[in-house]
């Protein structure tokens, strides 16, 4: 087992069919731990987004509720949308937690193209994501 | 006052939540261990007769019983290690046992981090409140609260704050290494366990920040 950091073509990567050989397949590999680091990004960030938005449906429910009368017919209450927001949280972060440790672990093969990939992918992701969330 | 103490109390169910499941993971563990004593004494220390060693584990379809590691995911309960020497799954009720701690400590992972945001919006709210001069009949508690700012490092959050802290570094390592097995029930279970987590006490998330703009 490989404890050190190394340029190599060759690599195992989370699964027995994931198995690289060619400078093309290592590409290809790099590729797609890239996508998968800007997608961890990106989940980040969508689970800030909600948590924003679920957060605006509550002191609505609040405030107007009791203020004015409902002026727009919306076909569920805000506690079931809330509760939508919840659910919908919640996966984000299942999401999140396997993503991480799924780079994680290909980051640990020690290839570092692989890791190099990891990197990129962050920074790019936390890049291109984080202004997204000023917008909501 | 009365919200306040509303918010207060979810926290410490989530904190009871997390002691629970700790006490059960160490039940787990001290029911596991001693299993493995009763098991045959003088396999407590098997690393210094390998060929002993060889003999006992000799698992059909698992392989190699060095300590070869997985380098990728698999499905198996036969000679899987976890964590400690003393802790080996072999059969299916022992990976049974570890699927259930290994769950109860991803949540309890997950109540933690909560908990302690949550303790720390709490404080932070409280110091807020007391930088307000408020003249009113219970001058006591104001008094009281007023202690606490003046010493920042040494004060009695803060410390809890540093242990727990330690806490969530040290089983946030033990999930990670947990995970790094490429067991395929083990990794099932981390994320079962976090996301059953997160649903279970993210929602007192919600529920503090709303708190805190409100007042303010």
């Amino acid at each position: 087992m490989q404890m050190t950091f190394y340029f190599s073509d060759t690599a195992v990567l989370l699964f027995d069919f994931w198995s690289v050989h060619t400078p093309a397949g290592m590409a290809l590999s790099v590729l797609v731990i890239l996508l998968l680091s800007v997608l961890y990004e990106a989940v980040k960030m969508g689970k800030a987004v909600l948590l924003r938005r679920a957060l605006l449906t509550l002191p609505r429910s609040l405030s107007r509720e009791s203020l004015v009368e409902p002026e727009e017919t919306d076909t569920n209450p805000p506690e079931g949308r809330w509760f939508q927001y919840h659910v919908a949280q919640t996966l984000f972060h299942v999401v999140q937690v396997v993503l991480g440790y799924m780079v994680m672990l290909a980051v640990m093969s020690y290839n570092a193209w692989i890791f190099l990939g990891a990197i990129v992918g962050s920074t790019l992701g936390y890049f291109v994501v984080y202004p997204l969330l000023g917008r909501g | 006052m009365f919200l306040y103490a509303e918010h207060l109390s979810p926290c410490a169910v989530a904190i009871g939540l997390g002691c629970l499941s700790g006490s059960l993971l160490r039940a787990f563990l001290n029911i596991s261990v001693a299993k493995m004593s009763h098991h045959g004494n003088g396999s407590m220390l098997p690393t210094t007769h390998p060929p002993e060693h060889h003999h006992s584990t000799a698992a059909p379809g698992s392989g190699h019983d060095m300590m070869m590691m997985a380098m990728t995911f698999h499905f198996s309960y036969k000679n899987v290690p976890l964590l400690f020497s003393g802790l080996k799954i072999n059969s299916p009720g022992e990976m049974a046992g570890a699927f259930v701690a290994v769950f109860f400590l991803a949540m309890f992972y997950e109540g933690l981090k909560i908990a302690r945001e949550c303790l720390l919006r709490k404080s932070q709210v409280s110091i807020r409140y007391n930088s307000m001069p408020v003249p009113g009949p219970n001058g006591t508690i104001l008094m009281e609260t007023h202690k606490t700012v003046g010493q920042q490092m040494l004060s009695f959050p803060h410390l809890l704050q540093t242990v727990l802290h330690v806490i969530q570094v040290v089983v946030s390592y033990f999930l990670m290494l947990i995970f790094m097995t490429y067991n395929g029930y083990l990794c099932i279970a981390v994320a079962a366990g976090a996301g059953t987590g997160y649903f279970f006490f993210s929602w007192k998330k919600a529920v503090v920040v709303d708190i805190t703009e409100h007042c303010h």
